[in-house]
């Protein structure tokens, strides 16, 4: 339970490789078949919203939910259509129509202080669960920096998706050399863009950032140059630890009230 | 090599193609691209004089203009870290590449670098509230003066 891999972390790693996998069927389409262009064109999309899809957990949630609700629609119009009680009878039932209808508006209407067990199903109580660890992480002198980066990373996504476009846009129409070249490039650095988000993702999820001189550095001149100091520091005034606390520590320093001895 | 080295050595590579600055060459980038667009658009205005031609430039170097562009000003600043974590960083390197610290061990001793010369450079922030890099000489004697 604890395993299932948060939506929008694991939403990079999905854009990314299916990205790369759009790239890849349209390559194999365009140069080994002998369709025409269009229908190359179709294939791709069609395949790789397919593979997107499958690959995606959120995505593959996302569309089983969709698919039980038509579904469920559909035959809940039917029933009513024949027969009212037994239709309603069906409604109250039906599973998946009250968790869908119930948890959701629950779990947004939730405060963290409601009995969960009770209450929510297994996926809702994880996903808050996983809510309030994210919260205890954005609260590192790492997580601060992350968040910056992330942002930065964002920009320059967004920034770079859009020169593909200009850049992309103007070459598909006047096929010029230099043009597809620099469209080429473009598509290049978004693409990276994309996996370093991903990789630093990772990274501070399993523990791993800061054992680099590079990421020492890195964080060291971030927080040289962040233009609020006080965002280092809780609300009491102390500075916030650097990394995750170890489980045992958690106790002893809640009561101390120091950050963490270090990795060591 | 295990996970996190291999991330490390790409994220680092990575970092490395972007400059070390991933905003500044994708808006370098941005600009770039809007350039050529407008470049193209008033082609024919651009055609009627004769002081500089733009078509002479191959098209993929309008982006490297625009990288290089929005990096300069940090080239020119340059990023000093405090001396006492430059002196520190030199030291785990110069071990580990000594073959006297294993790569846990060396991982390790970065993390209690980072997590000390954190606090002393933002408890010193604290202290001195004012931006670091922040050129205020010529500012100063005039107000003295």
């Amino acid at each position: 339970m604890s395993t299932e891999r948060p939506a929008r972390r694991s939403f990079y790693i999905w854009f990314g490789f299916s990205s790369l996998v759009v790239v890849a069927v349209y390559l194999v389409i365009r140069f080994l078949s002998p369709w025409t262009h269009q229908t190359g064109l179709v294939l791709t999309i069609v395949v790789s919203s397919i593979t997107a899809a499958s690959v995606a957990p959120t995505m593959r949630r996302l569309l089983e939910r969709l698919l039980r609700f038509v579904t469920h629609g559909l035959t809940v119009a039917l029933e009513a259509f024949r027969d009212r009680r037994r239709a309603r009878r069906k409604i109250e039932d039906n599973h998946v129509a009250r968790e869908m209808m119930d948890g959701w508006g629950r779990t947004q209407s939730l405060g963290a202080e409601t009995d969960e067990g009770s209450l929510l199903s297994d996926s809702e109580a994880a996903l808050l669960r996983h809510g309030r660890q994210r919260h205890a992480r954005e609260r590192l002198a790492v997580g601060v920096m992350t968040r910056e980066f992330e942002k930065s990373l964002t920009t320059s996504s967004v920034a770079l998706f859009l020169a593909l476009l200009i850049v992309g846009g103007y070459a598909a129409w006047s096929r010029e050399r230099g043009m597809m070249i620099a469209a080429v490039i473009t598509g290049g650095f978004f693409l990276l863009a994309v996996g370093r988000q991903a990789i630093l993702a990772w990274r501070t999820r399993r523990g791993y950032f800061g054992s680099s001189e590079h990421e020492v550095r890195e964080l060291l001149a971030f927080a040289m140059r962040h233009p609020t100091p006080d965002d280092f520091f809780d609300d009491n005034g102390h500075l916030l630890p650097a990394f995750d606390l170890r489980p045992e520590q958690v106790s002893a320093t809640a009561a101390i009230g120091q950050p963490s001895p270090g990795a060591i | 090599m295990n996970a996190d080295g291999i991330t490390s050595l790409m994220g680092r590579a990575i970092d490395f193609v972007f400059v070390d600055d991933r905003r500044a060459t994708s808006m370098g980038i941005l600009f770039g691209g809007v350039v050529l667009f407008f470049v193209k658009l008033f082609a024919p205005a651009l055609q009627q004089q004769t002081i500089v031609d733009f078509t002479a430039v191959p098209l993929y170097l309008y982006p490297v203009v625009g990288v290089f562009g929005f990096n300069a000003p940090r080239f020119f600043r340059g990023e000093a870290l405090p001396r006492t974590a430059e002196t520190r960083l030199k030291v785990v390197r110069a071990e580990l590449r000594a073959k006297r610290l294993t790569p846990d061990e060396a991982h390790a001793l970065y993390k209690t670098v980072l997590e000390e010369e954190l606090a002393n450079l933002l408890a010193e922030r604290q202290v001195n509230p004012s931006r670091p890099r922040k050129p205020r000489g010529p500012r100063e004697t005039a107000a003295t003066a």
